[in-house]
């Protein structure tokens, strides 16, 4: 339909609400441009069928979307990625943070301190420059 | 919201050894309801009643607005039902079956029953005393789903099945909300099937409805906190919460009304907050009826 | 009935029937030819003629009823667009012609045969009483099977059934006014035969109807 297929995926094993499960997808397909801007989106009870997931879920995490500006909802016509590069780049920005919140509570459980955390990025970041020249 | 698919209102139901009562349910249009209960709470007693198998000693049910269990033939026509218990004559095809019904229902989609074929791998010639109980279920599923119900009651569809089987009439479940004027009942003693794609959750045990309200607002209305507690001081209440398990220092406390003000509050009371969790459907199933259980021994 | 649902249901019983039917016209086809050689063949006939005129209830209740039940399939059928009275009203009504049909059957292709052939008739009016005797066991059958709603009564049912020949012929055969003119040439009808026929028939109708009184009052169809 809208090439979309089962491609997003609720996950039993992660503990977090469904619905903001669907949100994430959603906004990666966005911030990565699989969605680009103005690209109307599955219908409510499409896409809680193709997910199998309650109409309700996919209502909230609509809902939620729209909120954040990430989407918008015309009546009547369907829901359609918002207008503007920076939902984009805001997006990407989000990603970011979230990874280094990852690495962050990561290297406390494993007891890492921030200078050995700095040294080590810093590590990564100089071999992935090599590796692009 | 437009009239309900099915509604029940004050309805009791008295046995020797359990009784139904005040049971008040509805539905709207469009969504899938959830009911959940432990084994013997009474989810087969109300769908029976529902469904015109029983009558109901007091109250009234109304089942796409026909007054029941006296209209049972005329709601039955955009009613399909499939229990767990339910068997097909063994001795004939699925074919057989197939034929029957489409000749007794006001409504038969023959080319989706061929498409379900497929999809359930299930051979029409085959006679059902060979099916084993998951094909038997899908092809009761089949039977049930082929005639395009505005309502499918089911009553512990998934029991027994193995993940594949589960995974399939899942599936198709889902595949029914597209339409916006179908709903679906169905009831399971297992909180994952339930959790997944229902709309709206009801809650049963022993024989009363504890709670029946959108899966959204139950999910996000509990929480549990794990909270550090400085030593010999007791948490203060909280309107809203159910229970609060301390093992010396560590307390987690449940809650039914999250609001952000919670973990605040235990804050300024001098606890640590490590981690507020959201809760599954089976910790929330099982805490509610732990609480209405102690409110009404 | 005018209601296209409930005629499907009892055509799809009367189907399921068909063997049982056949059966019997079958049983009874060979105990007409047996009939006339020598005494064992007669002897053999009779049974025959009575599995054929009377086991068919037993049949038609254990795999219509009991076994639809026990099985949970009346389920499957309640969950169509049919009341559960009505189901069971369907269910009498195949019932009763898929036993009736073969009954009235044989009894008219004796009736006639009697009439054609030359063979003494004195048997005739004992014959009727037994043949009479069969719609009783019938709605006996029918009557605890439908109403009643244990394992232990359809059990004492079959029993009865089983035994209840051997004492009819014990009980009423040996009426000196029937014993004594079972082997005449001519049938002889004496009063006591058409009491007993008559008392057959109502007892019949009265075991009908209080079925289809107490299924018309039953709510519970789980």
């Amino acid at each position: 339909m809208h090439g979309m297929n089962s491609t997003l995926l609720i996950s039993q094993a992660d503990p977090r609400p469904m619905y903001l499960q669907l949100m994430e997808q959603i906004c990666q397909r966005i911030a990565v441009g699989d969605w680009p801007a103005g690209h109307e989106l599955p219908s409510i009870r499409a896409l809680a069928a193709d997910v199998r997931v309650s109409v309700i879920t996919v209502k909230r995490a609509y809902l939620e979307l729209e909120r954040q500006s990430v989407i918008v909802t015309r009546q009547g016509r369907g829901s359609f990625v918002a207008e503007g590069a920076d939902v984009g780049l805001k997006l990407r920005d989000q990603e970011l943070s979230d990874h280094l919140r990852a690495v962050a509570s990561l290297s406390l459980l494993l007891g890492v301190s921030l200078e050995e955390l700095g040294e080590r990025l810093g590590q990564l970041r100089d071999e992935l420059t090599r590796e692009k020249t | 919201m437009s009239a309900p698919v099915f509604e029940l209102v004050g309805v009791d139901k008295s046995y020797p050894f359990f009784k139904l009562e005040g049971v008040r349910l509805q539905l709207a249009p469009g969504q899938i309801m959830g009911f959940i209960g432990a084994n013997g709470a009474g989810k087969s007693t109300t769908i029976r009643i529902l469904m015109g198998l029983l009558p109901q000693d007091r109250g009234e049910v109304r089942l796409l607005g026909h007054s029941m269990p006296e209209g049972q033939a005329l709601a039955k026509r955009d009613v399909a039902f499939v229990s767990e218990e339910m068997r097909l004559y063994p001795v004939v095809s699925l074919e057989w079956h197939m034929q029957f019904v489409a000749s007794v229902v006001p409504y038969w989609d023959a080319a989706y029953a061929q498409v379900l074929l497929k999809r359930f791998n299930l051979h029409p010639q085959q006679k059902t005393k060979e099916l084993s109980h998951g094909q038997r279920m899908k092809a009761m599923l089949l039977l049930a789903l082929a005639r395009r119900p505005r309502l499918l009651v089911l009553d512990e569809p998934m029991t027994g099945l193995d993940p594949v089987a589960r995974h399939e009439i899942l599936t198709e479940l889902m595949s029914i909300v597209t339409d916006e004027e179908r709903s679906i009942l169905f009831s399971s003693h297992n909180t994952q099937d339930v959790e997944q794609i229902s709309d709206v959750i009801t809650f049963i045990d022993r024989g009363r409805i504890i709670e029946s309200s959108d899966k959204e607002v139950f999910l996000e209305r509990w929480r549990r906190l794990q909270l550090e507690v400085p030593a010999c001081k007791p948490l203060p209440p909280f309107a809203g919460v159910v229970d609060v398990a301390s093992s010396g220092r560590m307390a987690v406390v449940t809650t039914k009304a999250y609001t952000p003000e919670l973990p605040a509050f235990y804050t300024q009371a001098g606890a640590v907050v490590r981690e507020v969790q959201h809760m599954t459907l089976e910790e929330i199933f099982v805490a509610e009826v732990m609480g209405s259980r102690e409110d009404t021994p | 009935m005018s209601n296209p649902v409930v005629r499907r249901f009892i055509l799809k019983d009367i189907n399921a029937s068909r063997w049982t039917m056949i059966g019997a016209l079958l049983t009874a086809a060979i105990a007409l030819g047996i009939a006339g050689t020598g005494d064992l063949g007669a002897y053999t006939a009779l049974i025959f003629l009575i599995s054929a005129g009377a086991a068919p209830a037993v049949f038609l209740c254990m795999f219509l009823v009991m076994a639809e039940r026990k099985e949970k399939v009346h389920l499957f059928c309640l969950s169509l667009p049919i009341s559960g009275r009505q189901y069971l009203l369907a269910k009498i009504a195949a019932a009763a012609t898929a036993f009736l049909v073969p009954w009235a059957l044989i009894a008219a292709v004796i009736g006639v045969l009697v009439a054609i052939l030359p063979v003494p008739t004195g048997f005739v009016p004992f014959g009727w009483m037994l043949w009479t005797f069969a719609l009783d066991l019938f709605a006996l059958m029918i009557a605890i099977t439908m109403v009643g709603n244990s394992d232990a009564l359809n059990v004492v049912g079959i029993i009865f059934f089983n035994t209840s020949f051997g004492f009819y012929f014990f009980i009423f055969g040996r009426i000196p006014e029937i014993a004594h003119h079972n082997g005449d040439a001519h049938a002889h009808w004496s009063p006591i035969v058409f009491q007993v026929i008559g008392a057959q028939l109502l007892i019949a109708a009265a075991l009908i109807a209080f079925t289809l009184w107490r299924l018309t009052k039953r709510r519970d169809f789980t």
